[in-house]
């Protein structure tokens, strides 16, 4: 089964992520922050990692380069918002595999997820 | 019109917390930045918690609040990047488009727009924060019109027919259009580039990696690679990223549609001419892809062992108040256990069977009480959600009376159960109040006194003994028992002489009785109808007592102590005649045998003296009417009893013993009897009577009539 780490801070959005991606067969797993994502991607090795940008603790910018330095192999998709396209850059310039804006609709994430794991 | 959201019925309660939470954070935060200025990490903080409310908003749907959070979100990240200096104008903004938002969220419960209008309050952060940075950059809109660069023309290097697969190293022009949906289209574009890169070497590329990275929009790419890979392998490392319109691959030598002139932006469906020569049609691929499609991952973990990740589940307030309830009927249970053991115990002895079943009750007694520790533990609460409130409560009150005043809080980790923190809400709103009010003087005043000109109102809470303790102090001015006399006489609720009589301590105890207040004028802060009498009755409704400490000109504190729990309450269970009473042991100060001679009368009414102390004696038997059978003992059990300052004696045959019991509402039918709070099941089955201890302080300053006068 693909497993998906869902890292956010806005419980709402990992809740309603995780609800749907599960709903899809998906295994997700959820995480808080960038610090807690690092430790859970260690732990459960997931094949996508769905990335907010602006969290506390550790960012996602800040983790997905942590990640990648560890596993060069890592496919992240970063969540973002309007305003943040220079954020994008520096994350696809860091290795983001892909970036969805929030609030995103089912059908894009689920399509970035297929794609990351072609 | 109804307004509909995006929002399931299990998603509610998540949706709802987790936005009360962040507009707590952006409350606080606003106060604290207020007071204590700029601080980095309080602004990215800030700024959070308007992006998460933006997202979350987002969500469901909620187009106006995001709106609002979004420009709420730029004004703070202006603050967060320091292109904008922090203004009370902006806190203040900032304060009423949170006020907003919970209006707003309101309208995922009612359904029902609210009046806020948004418009006006975006219009105002918008000016805000053009103000703030005259050279600032416009405003996010990616439907900008991206700039173009000089078009290109692609020369091709060969005239080479081109067949998809390549067995030499041949230059190929890559022609990508981009979505202009993307709101990142040139970090796509770098995308495509490290793909390219992948595939061979990028001999030519328009737009060129600088003019990429300043994050202009693209919207066509030209890319010349040299490489050996067929065209199916160029396709599926680009089908690997999103947002791309369309793919195209011109052998070498072919004439490359030249990348969208200037005028074209806007209608770039002038269809590309047919590339020269005999080549396959240019790929083109649509986009969406193909639907996601969960499949085992090539990649597979064999047998990965279970880690343990989550260890938290979500629960409703139901189940847990289910689970007291429970627990409840097992303490009642464990009760009833102790007292069939020690029957058998006396009729039976030596007995083996009876050692095996009387160690199993002491052991299902301790998980018992594990039990009830744990679920209580389950249903404990930190204070703070109480207390976060506050803040801004205080601004705004110190701000609309004129006075400078800081709130300082202790302790807001200490940890009570949830049914005593929903009902302790409402009475500290009233003493913070009082306190601002009443307790801390106009700026002025404090200075001619000598005072800081900030005043302090300072507000604690801590457990001590399985209690918790809450206070709220000031630095004010202190309350003048002679002003108090003065005004209960005035009021006609004590005489002169009665109020003469009083010792200070008595007099500053009478802001507590009903119909007392000192506010020369009825005002909307604390002068809402609601007196500190009300407060009182409400804490001691929790089994808690309320007290008052004061030195005038130095300041006032109020001490609130609560039980831990409202289901179950430790008490000292005592028998009037065939009658059993529980006091709660929260009232208990200590307990005495006295000889009836002990027994004196001052101003007719039983007084008995413990040590320096003069304390009224109240006969149980008389107080509920129940028959005696050991007045003529010659002697009597006295149970000490105080509440706040106040002391009395409870004359009671026997003395039973400590028993928690399980606390049951005596009921509608029954309502409301003087000195009874409520009823308990004890392990015998019998039902008896919970003892309402601030009753029966009143039943006996109404005998005296110094302290109530109906």
């Amino acid at each position: 089964m693909t497993k998906v780490l869902v890292v956010d801070d806005a419980e709402f959005l990992r809740v309603r992520i995780t609800k749907m991606l599960a709903g899809e067969g998906y295994e997700v797993n959820e995480a808080e922050n960038g610090a807690r994502a690092l430790e859970m991607y260690q732990q459960i090795k997931p094949d996508v990692v769905l990335m907010d940008i602006t969290m506390p603790e550790m960012d996602g910018l800040t983790a997905l380069k942590t990640i990648r330095g560890i596993d060069p192999n890592a496919r992240i998709i970063m969540l973002t918002a309007l305003g943040q396209e220079s954020v994008v850059m520096e994350a696809v310039k860091a290795g983001a595999k892909d970036f969805v804006v929030k609030p995103y609709d089912s059908d894009r994430v689920l399509q970035a997820i297929s794609k990351a794991i072609k | 019109m109804e307004l509909i959201f995006d929002l399931a019925e299990d998603e509610f309660p998540i949706f709802m917390a987790e936005t009360d939470e962040q507009l707590q954070v952006l409350d606080d935060g606003l106060i604290r930045l207020e007071r204590e200025g700029e601080d980095m990490e309080l602004l990215q903080a800030l700024f959070r918690a308007a992006h998460t409310l933006k997202g979350t908003a987002g969500m469901i749907g909620h187009k106006r609040m995001v709106n609002l959070t979004h420009s709420m979100e730029t004004a703070l990240d202006c603050l967060r990047k320091h292109t904008m200096p922090v203004t009370t104008a902006l806190i203040d903004l900032c304060l009423e488009a949170t006020d907003a938002l919970r209006s707003l969220r309101e309208e995922v419960i009612t359904h029902t727009e609210c009046g806020v209008a948004v418009d006006t309050l975006t219009d105002r952060f918008s000016s805000l924060v053009l103000a703030g940075k005259p050279a600032a950059q416009p405003a996010v809109k990616p439907t900008e019109s991206p700039v173009q660069t000089p078009a290109p023309v692609i020369k091709p290097e060969h005239q080479n027919g081109a067949s998809s697969v390549r067995t030499t190293a041949e230059n190929v022009t890559i022609r990508v259009e981009i979505s202009q949906n993307s709101i990142a289209s040139a970090a796509r574009a770098f995308q495509v580039m490290m793909e390219l890169q992948g595939l061979g070497t990028i001999r030519q590329m328009d737009p060129t990696q600088e003019v990429i990275e300043t994050s202009k929009p693209v919207h066509v790419m030209t890319t010349v690679l040299e490489t050996s890979r067929s065209d199916e392998d160029i396709l599926k490392a680009l089908d690997t990223l999103s947002e791309l319109d369309k793919v195209e691959i011109f052998p070498a030598g072919a004439v490359v549609p030249v990348s969208t002139p200037v005028q074209a932006v806007e209608t770039p469906a002038v269809p590309p001419p047919p590339p020269v020569v005999a080549t396959p049609p240019p790929a083109a691929i649509k986009q969406p892809a193909a639907q996601a499609e969960p499949q085992p991952n090539a990649v597979a973990r064999p047998g990965a062992a279970p880690v343990s990740v989550e260890k938290t589940v979500r629960t409703s307030v139901e189940r847990l108040d289910n689970l007291m309830n429970l627990v409840g009927e097992l303490i009642t249970d464990r009760n009833r256990l102790y007292q069939i053991r020690s029957t058998l115990e006396m009729s039976i002895h030596n007995s083996n069977q009876l050692d095996v079943l009387s160690d199993t009750i002491t052991h299902v007694g301790r998980i018992t009480d594990q039990l009830q520790m744990e679920v209580m533990g389950i249903r404990m609460l930190p204070i703070s959600n109480t207390f976060s409130k506050f803040p801004r409560m205080v601004r705004d009150l110190s701000a609309k009376l004129n006075k400078k005043i800081d709130l300082a809080i202790e302790g807001e980790n200490t940890e009570l159960d949830r049914s005593v923190i929903e009902e302790i809400n409402d009475p500290l709103i009233h003493l913070i109040r009082n306190s601002v009010d009443h307790g801390v003087e106009s700026a002025e005043e404090r200075l001619q006194a000598g005072k800081p000109e900030r005043a302090l109102v300072k507000l604690t809470a801590r457990h001590e003994q399985g209690r918790i303790i809450i206070t709220v102090e000031d630095d004010g001015k202190g309350i003048d028992p002679d002003k108090i006399r003065a005004v209960a006489v005035g009021k006609g609720i004590l005489t002169e002489a009665e109020a003469a009589s009083l010792s200070d301590d008595e007099a500053i105890n009478l802001i507590f009785s009903s119909g007392f207040s000192t506010a020369k004028v009825v005002n909307d802060v604390s002068g809402r109808g609601v007196g500190l009498d009300i407060v009182r009755n409400n804490i001691q409704r929790l089994n808690g007592t309320v007290m008052v400490e004061t030195e005038k000109g130095k300041g006032t504190r109020f001490m609130v102590t609560l039980p831990l729990t409202l289901a179950i309450v430790p008490t000292l269970l005592v028998s009037v005649g065939k009658n059993t009473l529980a006091i709660p042991l929260v009232t208990v100060l200590e307990t005495l045998r006295i000889s009836t001679d002990e027994i004196q009368t001052v101003n007719s009414r039983p007084v008995i003296r413990l040590r320096d102390k003069v304390l009224p004696l109240l006969e149980m038997s008389e107080a509920f009417g129940f028959q005696s059978t050991k007045k003529d003992q010659g002697y009597r059990y006295v149970v000490v009893v105080g509440m706040g300052k106040q002391q009395m004696g409870l004359a009671v045959d026997r003395l039973l013993g400590q028993e928690e019991v399980v606390v049951k509402s005596l009921g509608s039918i029954i309502g409301e009897v003087v000195g009874i709070a409520s009823a308990a099941i004890l392990g015998d089955g019998s039902v008896i009577l919970i003892v309402d201890v601030q009753d029966l302080f009143q039943i006996t300053g109404q005998k005296s009539g110094t302290n109530k006068k109906e």
